[in-house]
C-alpha cells in the first residue's frame, strides 16, 4: 500500500510538475535531447503508475513491499491498523482504472491510425495522379500550384510533396527543403507525433497534454538542423523565410503567437552558428534527468514525511 | 504504389496533354509501354468510376476526356489536404506551419485566376 502510494505519488508528480521543467530546459539542449527528455518523462510516469497498479492488485504482499514497509514501520503500523479492509476495493479500483485507460488508448489509437491511413490512401489515389513525379534522385511529387509549400507523409514508402511555387527558390534552398522533409521521414517523426497525440487524447494529465506541441516544435528544429548540416544553414534559413511567407507582401494572419514564436525561434537558430554547438555532456545529462529525478525526489520525500508524521502521531 | 495506380497517372497525363476526347485504342497508342487493350480498358473503367474522366460514345466506342483540368484537380486536392486536422493532423508535416487561412485565400485566387488549362 505504501509502496503503491509512493509510486503513484511519483507518477503524478512527473505528470504534473515535469512540464514546466521541460519547457524551461527543452531549448537549451539539442532538439533530440529535448525529445528524449519529454519521452523519458512520459515513459517514467506511465511506468511508475503501472507499477503502482501492479503492486496494488498483487495478491497478498508484493515482494518489494516487505522491504519498504519494514523501513517505514510507523507508517506501516498506521496503515495496517486503520484500514485493513480497504485493500480489496482499492485494488479493484486500480484494475478498473487501468481497464478504462487501456480501452481509451485503444479507441483513440485506432482512430488516429485510421486517419493516417486515409491520408496515405488519398496520396496514393489522388495526389499520385495530379502530381508530377520528379525525374531522378529524390522521388518528390510536384503539385502545380504557385504558393510554395512542402510537406512529408510517412508510409511505405514515405512521400515528399512540393508545389511548383517552390521552384522559385534556388537549387540549394530547394535541396534544403527536401533534406528537411527527408529528415522527418528518417527520424520517424510522423509516428512520434501520432503516438504523442494518442497519449494526449487518452491520458488526462498536464505532461501528456503538453507533449504534442512541444515535440512538434522539437522535430521541426531537429529537421532544420539536419538540413543545415547537409546543405547549409543559410539555404535552410532562406527557404524557411520564403515558404513561411515572411518575405511576401501578404501580412501574416494572426495565426496565434505560438506559431510566430516557433517560426522566429527556428529562424534565429538558423542564423546563430552557436545554436547547434554541443553544450557539454554534463548539462545535457542534467537536462534529461531533471524532469524525472525531481518528481521522484518529491515522491520519496513525500513517503518519508508521511512516515515521520505517522511516527509522531503514534507516539 | 501498385502498377495499375501508376498507369492511371500515366493515362491522365495523356488525357491532360490533349484537348481531344480519346478512345481506348488512341490512349493505348499514346502510352510508351506495350500494354494489352484490356489492361487499358480496365484502367479507363476505374478512372470513370472514380470520377476522373467522363465519356461519350462515338459509333460503338467510348471516348474519354478528363472530368476536370489538372489545375482544378490539383487545387481541390490541395484544399482537401490543407483541411487535414484533428486525428490526421500529424500525418502531414509541413515545412512551415503557415497560416491556413492565408493559404486557402491564395489558393482560391490561384484557382479563379488560372482559368481552364490543360
Amino acid at each position: 500500500m505504501i509502496v503503491a502510494a509512493g509510486l503513484l505519488l511519483g507518477a503524478v508528480s512527473i505528470a504534473v510538475f515535469a512540464p514546466p521543467i521541460l519547457h524551461r530546459m527543452m531549448f537549451r539542449v539539442s532538439p533530440r535531447l529535448g525529445m528524449s527528455a519529454w519521452l523519458g518523462s512520459m515513459a517514467a510516469a506511465v511506468l511508475l503508475a503501472g507499477s503502482a497498479v501492479t503492486v496494488m492488485v498483487w495478491p497478498g504482499h508484493a515482494p518489494v513491499e516487505g522491504i519498504v514497509e519494514s523501513t517505514v514501520q510507523c507508517l506501516t503500523a498506521l496503515a495496517h491498523t486503520t484500514t485493513p479492509w480497504s485493500r480489496e476495493p482499492l485494488a479493484l479500483g486500480a484494475a478498473g482504472t487501468v481497464a478504462v485507460v487501456a480501452a481509451r488508448l485503444g479507441l483513440v489509437a485506432r482512430r488516429v491510425i485510421r486517419a493516417a491511413r486515409r491520408v496515405r490512401a488519398y496520396h496514393r489515389d489522388v495526389v499520385a495522379i495530379v502530381a508530377r513525379a520528379s525525374g531522378g534522385g529524390g522521388s518528390v511529387m510536384w503539385l502545380d500550384h504557385p504558393v510554395p509549400m512542402a510537406y512529408s507523409v510517412d508510409g511505405r514508402p514515405g512521400l515528399v510533396v512540393a508545389t511548383e511555387g517552390l521552384r522559385a527558390l534556388s537549387a540549394d534552398q530547394q535541396a534544403a527543403v527536401f533534406a528537411h522533409e527527408r529528415a522527418h521521414l528518417r527520424g520517424r517523426h510522423h509516428r512520434l507525433m501520432r503516438s504523442c497525440g494518442i497519449l494526449a487524447a487518452a491520458l488526462p494529465a498536464p505532461l501528456f497534454a503538453a507533449a504534442p506541441a512541444a515535440i512538434r516544435t522539437l522535430v521541426e528544429l531537429a529537421a532544420d538542423d539536419a538540413a543545415a548540416a547537409v546543405i547549409s544553414r543559410s539555404a535552410m534559413h532562406a527557404a524557411l523565410r520564403t515558404v513561411a511567407g515572411r518575405d511576401g507582401p501578404a501580412p501574416s494572419r494572426p495565426a496565434g503567437r505560438a506559431h510566430d514564436d516557433d517560426l522566429a525561434r527556428r529562424l534565429d537558430r538558423l542564423t546563430d552558428p552557436a545554436a547547434a554547438q554541443p553544450r557539454g555532456f554534463r548539462l545535457d545529462l542534467a537536462a534529461v534527468a531533471l524532469p524525472v529525478l525531481l518528481p521522484a525526489v518529491v515522491a520519496v520525500a513525500g513517503v518519508a514525511l508521511a512516515a515521520v508524521a505517522a511516527c509522531l502521531i503514534s507516539t | 504504389m501498385n502498377g495499375l495506380g501508376t498507369l492511371e497517372a500515366r493515362v491522365m497525363d495523356v488525357l491532360w496533354e490533349t484537348d481531344d476526347a480519346l478512345s481506348v485504342r488512341e490512349i493505348l497508342d499514346a502510352l510508351p509501354q506495350r500494354l494489352a487493350y484490356t489492361t487499358v480498358l480496365t484502367v479507363m473503367t476505374h478512372l470513370y468510376e472514380k470520377g476522373w474522366v467522363v465519356r461519350g460514345k462515338r459509333s460503338r466506342a467510348y471516348l474519354y476526356r478528363p472530368a476536370r483540368t489538372r489545375a482544378e484537380a490539383t487545387s481541390l486536392a490541395l484544399r482537401e489536404l490543407l483541411d487535414t486536422s484533428g486525428d490526421a493532423e500529424s500525418a502531414l508535416l509541413h515545412l512551415a506551419r503557415t497560416a491556413t487561412a492565408a493559404e486557402s485565400a491564395a489558393m482560391r485566387r490561384g484557382l479563379s485566376g488560372r482559368g481552364s488549362r490543360r
